[in-house]
């Protein structure tokens, strides 16, 4: 009798856990249509690609997205300047991209600075064209 | 008929004769060892039954505390795994914040170069 109410427990945490394995692997991102007014505003410049994106994609963008409310403006600007080219890239770029990121961030705040002078030296900013910045939407309250 | 077989024969004789000529309380003693190694012999081997079924308890116990450690680690090893995922996620969105906000444009971080001054730096 004890040995199989023993066995019920194991069966029912393994069963358990197949659930939550099987849950963690497949966390559907929202459509675009599901998504709220602010998240909506703040990533509007991918809404035309957002259905073709893979759900762990959708799902950093969203916790990025997250973030935008507490950026200065000018980091605004730069996101939405940028979001587009980022999304374009592929997942290998992208990642060689977090890699080198990581790198820079290991050094000392002077050598950063050192390193990111050097580079836009050999690389003088081009004439881009001025992105008006998303204002700054109020939190949903759903 | 050869020199053994007459041995055997008179071997034989001998025991027969001298089975006739043990005197009873001899063969009194000779009966009660023999009860007593029986009854000896019959108690080691209901021990040894009694050893093995205590034993195999023990290892049914035993299974069933290994079970248990196995599930408490398996519990524990998915927690962990949870949390890391969680914490890897967290860890990606602030990287790909600090990409797509930072003073540098994106593609400063494809550049052989910046990677090659940070390496250089680095190293």
């Amino acid at each position: 009798m004890g040995q199989q109410r023993y066995r019920i427990v194991v069966l029912l945490c393994g069963l358990m856990w197949s659930v939550y394995a099987w849950s963690a692997a497949t966390v559907n991102a929202p459509a675009w249509q599901t998504l709220t007014l602010a998240q909506q505003q703040i990533l509007a410049p991918v809404s035309d690609n957002w259905a073709s994106m893979s759900n762990v994609q959708r799902n950093r963008l969203l916790a990025v997205a997250a973030k935008y409310p507490q950026l200065k403006p000018v980091e605004q600007q730069r996101f939405q300047k940028r979001l587009t080219a980022w999304t374009s890239l592929t997942k290998e770029q992208r990642e060689l991209a977090r890699q080198n990121y990581k790198k820079l961030k290991q050094l000392p705040p002077q050598k950063q600075q050192a390193v990111k002078q050097k580079w836009m030296e050999k690389h003088p900013p081009a004439s881009t064209p001025v992105v008006v910045p998303v204002p700054t939407p109020a939190p949903n309250p759903a | 008929m050869d020199n053994q077989d007459i041995l055997a024969k008179k071997i034989i004789a001998e025991l027969d004769a001298d089975l006739s000529t043990i005197p009873a309380d001899a063969l009194q003693q000779l009966r009660v060892a023999r009860e007593r190694a029986c009854l000896h012999a019959r108690q080691h081997t209901h021990t040894g039954v009694g050893h093995s079924m205590v034993l195999m308890d023990k290892l049914r116990q035993h299974r069933m505390g290994l079970l248990g450690m196995a599930l408490i680690m398996v519990l524990f090893s998915s927690l962990v795994m949870w949390q890391s995922n969680s914490m890897t996620d967290e860890d990606t969105a602030s990287i790909d914040t600090g990409l797509l906000t930072g003073d540098l444009p994106v593609n400063a971080y494809l550049d052989g170069h910046l990677s090659k001054w940070v390496n250089n730096d680095i190293e």
